[in-house]
């Protein structure tokens, strides 16, 4: 089999064991890889009911059959599982070398059953699987845990290959918001996966691997690396912007179309967004550009923070959390939101959601339903050292931190007003005001993850004019674009590249097939890859569909369907979008038809 | 004849076509009466064929052609980027 | 053959590895394997530095003198960026032969793909 390995391993940690198995070649196909496979893995070995915490469930890493093959940002490993904090389905997608340093070891993937006793982390080296004892690495940072297992090993230069995924304390205390890191900075951030590791009491995955992998057609596979890159070397934004700003770039235009989540989004323009913007941030903090696995944007930026209250250095922050750390808790100290993220990557959080969560915690505590007696400190908007001090304490699992870590939704229901969660699915939205770019505002409600951008980002036409400029303002013909967006992220992640390549005009369908083609040989149609995607979305769906969803979850938070903002003081009109999505997936009542079930070939 | 004021917010590489002398990117232009987009262009040399995204009072503008016809009026706000995307 | 060099500017490595990849596909057949890769790039996650280093012969001569480098005022081993296909490491030697590997300057006329694929200005070729 070439593209992938052909094998999975299945570690049962509750006994200790572990198994190689051969993945099926016709589900593979249907499925793609990554993302879609490893939710039909799912779909059919758990019960979607369960507890997410419980041993029950399962967590897969899953890498996309261009992972690690050297395809332009092919560098990016999904985990899947069942969500704690949302309790839909889970898939959440990393780049930076882990998952193809576990490709080269021969497996597309491992799946963790069960839980251990006592903490473990698994160590691969190639062939050689061992479940090792993890007591030492129990209640250390994530970076604090890549040092260690480098540590021990004796071989420096096999230390140095070695890559590890991780969670730290957060997920250890099964915070909901917790995520898994890799390469020290990279997250497999949202809805909480790192909580089901910390569940199964598997502290670290270290995997070191020589095997390699097959391409099936040396030739084809150059000539679509060569093409693909040329493209994105051609797209002004995977080219200039993203490699010069990273995603920090989109503050200022984001503020300028008045879409940017102020005040927990009270507001959607910022009178200091210019403190906070990319611009500010490469002149202040940035001190390099870096890169995932044989990625030719290089979007990532490494920062360092001077300032004695606020001191120290990793990668970050991103444009997301610096808006809901940021303009969203009325904060413009670049460098406490800068730390802020430091805390969560070393602390193992999803740096989106804590930023919601804190956002949510001050418009509570500026009406005076949360007191700080209560919250232990004051939680007034713009209190940057209140930021920095509340992500530790929720890193931590300490004093009102405890409370805040499982997320801004139960959060506001304790305080007796829902209302002021910003979110969907329980999953706390990022940073994009849906009453000045409706289409963003049908893909929160309808994401299979909750209020989630990359699993449809139709921004990149409707504000960002990628492939085609349509209108942000207006309802009519979003549910298609939507529903085109959602599709082929499905399969741009299943694949194991990085969304960033739809930000290049023109990388849709064709580029992905020439490379999906030249790496494993199945000859792909366009049309075989536009269902795989539809089907990939199907099944999410109805993964959710049996752990209890409605249609009535597809719902937005009530500020954004109710109080208007933006640059044409507009609602979100959620209605005049939703009916018409779901007649167009063909779906009855929020969820697939039979009809639409046997077209996909679903059960 | 009449004048219009307008206020211009440039970001990264369409600050250098600034007036001398504007701070943090922004900028404020005395036009005439009927002056377009287009002329903003011309006034500050800024070639028409690069790419670009306008936005004017928030509302992100359409393709290029219509954006140099438009009429600007008192008050506005106008900010212009070079393509930009992440997320 | 010998007119030209590859020129390296770590100062624009990104780190992404990408070189590795290339190279190893390019002298193995349908194969990707960075193991297998005549240049590796030396990535120091803690301090966020990278070198790519090309694989170069050992000879036993090369190391009786070890020394330290510094780079952006931190203190490196000498291996950690040497080039030699030494025994005393995993680079630069096939993993299942111990073959040592050595950059061969690819491609007639030179044309080495580590340099045709690095996107960020990194590797370059110069006329000597």
């Amino acid at each position: 089999m070439e593209g992938y390995t052909g094998k999975i391993l299945r570690v049962n940690l509750t006994d200790g064991e572990f198994a190689v198995e051969d993945l099926d070649p016709d589900l593979i196909r249907q499925y793609v890889g990554g993302r879609g496979l490893g939710t039909k893995i799912l779909y059919d070995e758990i019960d979607p009911a369960i507890d997410p915490l419980s041993p029950e469930n399962k967590l897969i890493f899953l890498n996309g059959p261009l992972t690690g093959t050297g395809a332009p940002a092919g560098a990016r490993y999904m985990v899947i599982t069942k969500a704690p904090l949302t309790n839909t389905i889970a898939c959440s997608n990393c780049g930076g070398s882990f998952g193809p340093e576990l490709k080269q070891a021969g497996y597309d993937g491992i799946i963790f059953e069960g839980c251990s006793e006592e903490p473990v982390y698994l160590w691969i080296d190639n062939d050689n699987v061992e479940i090792r004892p993890a007591i030492d690495l129990w209640g250390k940072t994530t970076h604090e845990t890549d040092d260690l297992i480098k540590a021990e090993i004796e071989d420096k230069f096999v230390a140095r290959d070695t890559q590890i995924a991780c969670i730290g304390p957060a997920g250890e205390n099964m915070s909901k918001l917790a995520c898994i890191i890799s390469n020290r900075n990279r997250a497999a951030g949202r809805t909480g996966v790192g909580a089901v590791m910390g569940s199964k009491k598997l502290k670290a995955i270290a995997v070191r691997g020589t095997k390699g992998i097959k391409i099936a057609n040396k030739e084809a596979f150059k000539k679509a690396v060569i093409s693909a890159m040329d493209k994105l070397n051609a797209g002004p934004v995977t080219h200039e912007a993203l490699p010069a700003l990273g995603t920090p770039v989109l503050v200022n235009i984001v503020n300028e179309c008045k879409i940017l989540p102020t005040y927990n989004w009270q507001s959607s323009s910022y009178e200091n967004a210019n403190k906070i913007s990319g611009e500010t941030m490469a002149a202040t903090i940035v001190t390099k550009h870096k890169g995932c696995f044989a990625c030719s944007i290089a979007c990532a930026k490494c920062t360092k923070v001077d300032s004695p209250d606020f001191k120290g250095e990793g990668e970050g922050p991103e444009y997301e959390n610096i808006i809901l750390m940021g303009s969203s808790c009325g904060i413009d100290d670049l460098a406490a939101i800068a730390k802020a993220s430091y805390l969560c990557n070393e602390l193992g959080m999803d740096t989106i959601s804590v930023g919601g969560t804190i956002a949510t915690a001050m418009e509570l505590f500026e009406k005076g339903y949360l007191t700080e007696k209560d919250a232990g400190m004051k939680l007034n908007f713009g209190n940057a050292k209140a930021l920095v001090a509340m992500t530790e304490k929720m890193g931590r699992g300490e004093g009102f931190g405890l409370v805040m870590a499982d997320g801004g939704a139960p959060l506001a229901e304790k305080y007796g007003h829902p209302e002021l969660f910003m979110g969907v699915k329980k999953l706390e939205a990022p940073a994009y005001d849906p009453r000045g770019v409706q289409g963003m505002g049908l893909q929160y409600a309808t994401s299979n993850r909750g209020a989630c951008h990359v699993r449809g980002y139709s921004m990149a036409n409707e504000i960002l004019g990628v492939h085609e400029k349509i209108d942000p303002l207006v309802t009519e013909g979003k549910a298609a674009v939507v529903i085109t967006f959602q599709n082929l992220t499905a399969i741009i992640d299943s694949a194991g590249l990085c969304l960033f390549v739809a930000l290049c005009p023109g990388f849709l369908y064709e580029e992905v097939q020439g490379l999906l083609n030249g790496a494993t040989g199945f000859n792909y149609t366009i049309d075989e890859l536009v269902q795989a995607g539809d089907r990939i979305w199907n099944l999410e769906r109805l993964f959710n569909k049996k752990a209890g969803f409605t249609k009535e979850d597809d719902m937005l938070p009530k500020r954004l369907l109710e109080e208007p903002a933006g640059p044409n003081n507009d609602v979100c009109r959620l209605n005049e979008m939703l009916p018409e999505y779901y007649k167009l997936r063909g779906w009855d009542n929020g969820f697939p038809t039979q009809e639409k079930m046997s077209e996909l070939g679903l059960k | 004849m009449e004048k219009i004021n307008i206020e211009l917010r440039m970001f990264m590489t369409f600050k250098q076509y600034l007036p001398e002398g504007s701070l943090e990117g922004k900028a404020k232009m005395s036009l005439d009466d009927g002056a377009t987009f287009g002329d903003i262009l011309k006034i500050l040399s800024i070639p028409v064929e690069l790419p670009k995204i306008v936005i004017i009072n928030g509302i992100i503008q359409g393709i290029s052609d219509e954006i140099n016809a438009r009429i600007l009026k008192e008050g506005d706000i106008v900010s212009i980027f070079p393509p930009v995307g992440g997320g | 053959m010998d007119k030209i060099r590859i020129k390296i500017d770590h100062s624009k490595c990104t780190g992404c590895r990408h070189c590795e990849t290339a190279c190893s596909s390019n002298h193995y057949e349908n194969i990707v394997n960075p193991a297998l890769s005549r240049i590796r790039v030396f990535i120091d996650e803690k301090t966020d530095q990278f070198f790519p280093v090309i694989a170069g012969p050992f000879t036993e001569a090369e190391c009786t003198c070890k020394y330290d480098v510094i780079i952006d005022g931190k203190e490196y081993d000498e291996c950690n960026v040497c080039r030699a296909s030494c025994p005393q490491r995993t680079w630069f030697r096939e993993p299942d032969t111990g073959v040592p590997l050595k950059c061969d300057l690819c491609g007639d006329p030179p044309s080495p793909n580590c340099v045709e694929i690095c996107n960020h200005g990194a590797l370059s070729i110069v006329e000597i």
